[in-house]
């Protein structure tokens, strides 16, 4: 646990606080319910607490972007651990040490883009919880790393094609990326396949793995 | 509705106030998962739930100005003290 220094974290707080004060002078003094205790009340219960939380979601949703959110459930450890190591040569590592990744490296590589994309990237996170929570809380690590795979892989060269836009002269002269320019926009062939980039994560299967997640990345 | 239980209600909002504001606060010293989950699910429920209980008080006391104004009788408004033994002196 650690003091936030983020602007919005320290104004969240400052309004709990402010608010928490309120309430607390208000539950021990217990004065009359005249206009005064009203507009006081309407400020701890009202206005403070309502911008604590409007901050603080602010910063919430920030902090769900960062690694060690992620990180946070034991069956992502090894991927973040991987992505933090210095040493390691897989494509998350490679992309974590780029400064437009950072420490966003995990929300970089696997947010939805588009319009919507946040909003769908934050309800596929709840859904990441509720499998967690029913599923994945007391598996171990080893079995983890075989069991999870990612439920549409056939889009996560879109997400690749966010900065490695596929249509660049110079990518371009790179005879295997021409001859399989069709697959690699589908999704049929993957950037981050052995054959190619290398896994994303060392311990990730690919899509060789379960046969009914090759064949569902078909559809 | 009776003072006392307008005192009692709003006692009962500020403490899920001070819940909320302590689940909301948590998520920003300790920012993983659950914490922010619980922060923004549970901490916005008690929240909400809070403002909800303290406007349902003060529409229900300003009624009960209105209708003792209408009656004709002087009001205060110190009736709704919350160490009143029984109902506030408009008697609703």
């Amino acid at each position: 646990m650690t003091f936030p220094t983020q602007p919005l974290a320290l104004l969240a707080l400052s309004l709990a606080a402010l608010a928490a004060a309120i309430l607390v002078t208000y539950l021990v003094t217990r004065p009359p319910l005249v206009r005064a205790t009203k507009l006081w009340l309407l400020l701890g219960l009202g206005i403070l607490p309502i911008g604590a939380a409007f901050a603080g979601n602010v910063q919430g949703f920030e902090a769900t972007k960062e690694r060690e959110f992620c990180g946070s459930c034991h069956v992502m450890v090894p991927h973040a651990h991987d992505s933090e190591d210095l040493s390691s040569n897989s494509l998350a590592a490679r992309h974590a040490r780029n400064p437009y990744f950072g420490s966003e490296n995990c929300y970089a590589c696997h947010a939805d883009y588009g319009m919507f994309g946040t909003l769908v990237t934050k309800t596929g996170g709840m859904r990441h919880v509720w499998l967690y929570v029913t599923e994945y809380r007391n598996t171990p690590i080893e079995e983890a790393k075989k069991t999870i795979a990612l439920r549409a892989p056939e889009k996560m060269n879109g997400n690749c094609m966010q900065c490695h836009s596929t249509e660049d002269a110079l990518w371009l002269k790179v005879s295997d990326h021409r001859s399989s320019l069709g697959e690699v926009r589908t999704g049929r062939v993957s950037c981050a396949s052995e054959g190619c980039h290398g896994l994303a994560h060392p311990f990730w299967q690919g899509p060789k793995a379960p046969p009914e997640q090759a064949k569902q990345g078909e559809n | 509705m009776a003072s006392k239980r307008m005192h009692q209600l709003l006692a009962i909002a500020c403490v899920c106030a001070l819940a909320a504001l302590a689940l909301m606060s948590w998520q920003l010293f300790d920012p993983y998962a659950f914490p922010v989950i619980i922060g923004m699910s549970v901490g916005q429920a008690l929240g909400t739930a809070s403002f909800v209980a303290y406007a349902l008080v003060v529409l229900a006391d300003s009624r009960r100005l209105r209708l003792a104004a209408r009656r004709g009788g002087y009001v205060s408004e110190r009736p709704s003290a919350p160490d009143t033994t029984g109902d506030d002196a408009t008697g609703e």
